[in-house]
């Protein structure tokens, strides 16, 4: 056994995180299926096994079994490689999520009379992980040492930084796949995904900063941690009690990122068939939608970081008030996981309900959402949330020695928040609309034109009146 | 200016802190390879003349699908460019801000109106490309 103790912890958590969201995202195309029959009022699946739970092996494994096949005139290599980037994306994306906050362990080791005390503890403890405090003598050649790591896959200070870099190049997936597919559906399909994802990727990042510029750090650890504890005793000092527009903003770009409805433009079945993944079959298409479903998975565990406090919920505080994120009890880390867990799930059935409820949009719509909305209003609560910050800080001592605002800065917030969606809603009153992009022809006698029902003798005029008008607008057209 | 901000003591991160996504990166190309693999083991392989076409909803594809598109595409693309690179600068700004900002430093009113004044330069772009329509779509 002692090889075991050789190995980091973080190849444990790799190892399980990677098992549990390949698992989940199987599960969570059921969970959409029961989700969409919810919303419809019907059943849903229930054939394999009891309540259908048997589903996704049966999809799997038919996704293993149908022909691998790759139609002509596609590029060979891009075609194969388009999926399997999507797809590495995602799992490398996964790497910063913080999971379970920061693990102490405590530990005895024998040294040698001597060996250096300090060189043998450093030595003794597992990778990635950092020596708290100094030695102590237990008894002779015996010292007893502290040392923590970070409850997630990889520690890096610059971890939401390194997440938007990764999970930006899945538009490569996107493009790559619908321009190697040799179809004109798949073409406009990814052509209209890229568009879309790098639209949408400006007041992602802008709705990000927002937070980084209250806690002053990218560690997605940290900012969780930051989140850990209460404005007046009672509520939970979240970041969407703070900034609920940024939230907002937030949650609708993640939407976007991952097409899905209603900003599934990319794939719209009534028009492009499948879009980018027309033409893909057997796994290759299976990896194209587990990747889709992946990115959904580590998206709102980012927006739980970054908006809901992460693992913390009352009773998973560590004993240290100035950092609650350290604790020494396993069933505490186990626990914040846990929680964790069932808040990303929370947001991806809101993600569901928004697929099952809502209409797609058109595409300038969304482009104008985007670019005419979105890039403005997020850069505005960015620059509110500076200026507020200068002028609350002087009051607010808990933000000055440990960078956590208290609960009159995140009440100033709230109120820019408010203040400034009123703003833009009657700004947007105020401001001259756009040019109108559709042209609406009243066509005399249909359902939007209200003319009365003519009597038996006048049917002929009505349908020259009709003819008339038709020609008259084939002519200017 | 920037050294004479008490920022929080820079910590080195350990060398091995990325072998993490090293690792990562291997499990990722391991399943995404071993499906693949699998897939093309076990399915059928059969083709024909009708197999070969792309998908069109049954009708037989008349030219090549990579044709020239709409120029608005690349307007997208060139002002994503700008305003990507613009965010980019806002990175550590906001990290570096609220460290001023929790020092008291006398430098703080200066970051803000440099970040303002910056921001100010961003909308100037952002109305020109308003004004020439590039944010119309139809």
């Amino acid at each position: 056994m002692d090889w075991l103790s050789v190995i980091p912890p973080f190849v444990y958590i790799a190892l399980v995180a990677f098992g549990v969201v390949l698992v989940t995202v199987a599960y969570l195309i059921l969970l959409e299926r029961k989700v969409a029959s919810w919303t419809q009022d019907r059943i849903g699946p229930n054939r394999v096994g009891p309540w259908g739970l048997l589903q996704p092996l049966a999809d799997g494994l038919k996704m293993f079994f149908k022909e691998d096949y790759r139609p002509g005139g596609t590029d060979k290599v891009l075609f194969t490689t388009a999926p399997a980037a999507m797809m590495l994306v995602v799992i490398v994306a996964m790497a910063v999520i913080p999971w379970g906050g920061v693990h102490r362990v405590e530990t005895q080791i024998s040294v040698a009379a001597g060996q250096d005390v300090l060189a043998a503890a450093i030595a003794s403890i597992p990778m990635n992980a950092d020596l708290v405090g100094e030695p102590r003598v237990v008894e002779a050649g015996t010292y007893g040492i502290m040392y923590e790591y970070a409850f997630q896959i990889a520690d890096l200070s610059i971890g939401l930084l390194f997440l938007v870099a990764v999970l930006s190049l899945a538009v490569y997936g996107v493009v790559v796949g619908g321009w190697a597919s040799n179809n004109k559906y798949s073409f406009i399909g990814g052509l209209r995904a890229t568009a879309q994802m790098i639209s949408y990727e400006i007041p992602l990042g802008l709705c990000l900063l927002t937070i980084v510029v209250m806690t002053g750090t990218l560690d997605l650890g940290q900012i969780v941690e930051k989140q850990a504890h209460y404005w007046g005793g009672v509520i939970p000092a979240w970041n969407v009690f703070a900034q609920p527009l940024a939230f907002l903003m937030f949650l609708t770009c993640i939407h976007a990122e991952a097409n899905r409805s209603p900003f599934d433009l990319a794939e719209a079945e009534q028009e492009l068939v499948g879009g980018y993944h027309t033409e893909y079959t057997s796994m290759r298409l299976g990896l194209l939608l587990l990747s889709e479903y992946a990115e959904m998975i580590v998206t709102s565990s980012v927006c739980v970081a970054l908006f809901f406090g992460g693992w913390h919920l009352p009773g998973l505080l560590g004993p240290d008030a100035q950092h609650p994120a350290v604790t020494s009890s396993w069933v505490v880390v186990l626990l914040r996981c846990a929680v964790y867990f069932i808040k990303v799930l929370v947001v991806i059935f809101v993600f569901m309900w928004v697929r099952w409820s809502m209409p797609r949009f058109r595409f300038d719509q969304l482009m104008m959402l985007a670019w005419r909305s979105f890039i403005p209003l997020s850069l505005v609560v960015l620059l509110a949330t500076a200026i507020a910050l200068y002028f609350a800080v002087a009051q607010d001592e808990s933000f000055r020695s440990l960078r956590r605002i208290d609960g009159y800065t995140a009440l100033l917030l709230f109120g820019v928040n408010i203040g400034l969606l009123l703003g833009a809603m009657v700004l947007s009153r105020v401001l001259p609309p756009p040019p109108l992009t559709n042209r609406r022809i009243g066509i005399p006698g249909s359902r939007f034109s209200h003319t009365p029902v003519p009597a038996a003798g006048e049917v002929e005029a009505v349908v020259q009146t009709k003819r008339e008008f038709l020609v008259g607008v084939s002519n200017q057209l | 200016m920037l050294n004479l901000l008490p920022l929080a003591q820079l910590v080195p991160e350990p060398q091995t802190a990325w072998l993490p996504v090293v690792l990562l990166v291997v499990i990722g190309l391991l399943f995404v390879v071993g499906t693949l693999v699998m897939s093309i083991a076990i399915g059928p392989h059969r083709t024909g003349p009708g197999k070969e076409l792309a998908y069109e909803s049954g009708m037989v594809p008349v030219g090549d699908a990579r044709q020239r598109f709409n120029v608005r595409f690349y307007l997208v693309a060139m002002i994503f460019l700008v305003f990507d690179v613009e965010i980019v600068f806002f990175y550590p700004w906001a990290t570096i801000y609220p460290d001023a900002l929790a020092a008291n430093s006398p430098y703080t009113g200066r970051l803000l109106a440099e970040m303002l004044l910056f921001a100010g330069l961003l909308l100037v772009a952002y109305l020109y490309a308003w004004g020439k329509g590039v944010f119309h779509w139809d």
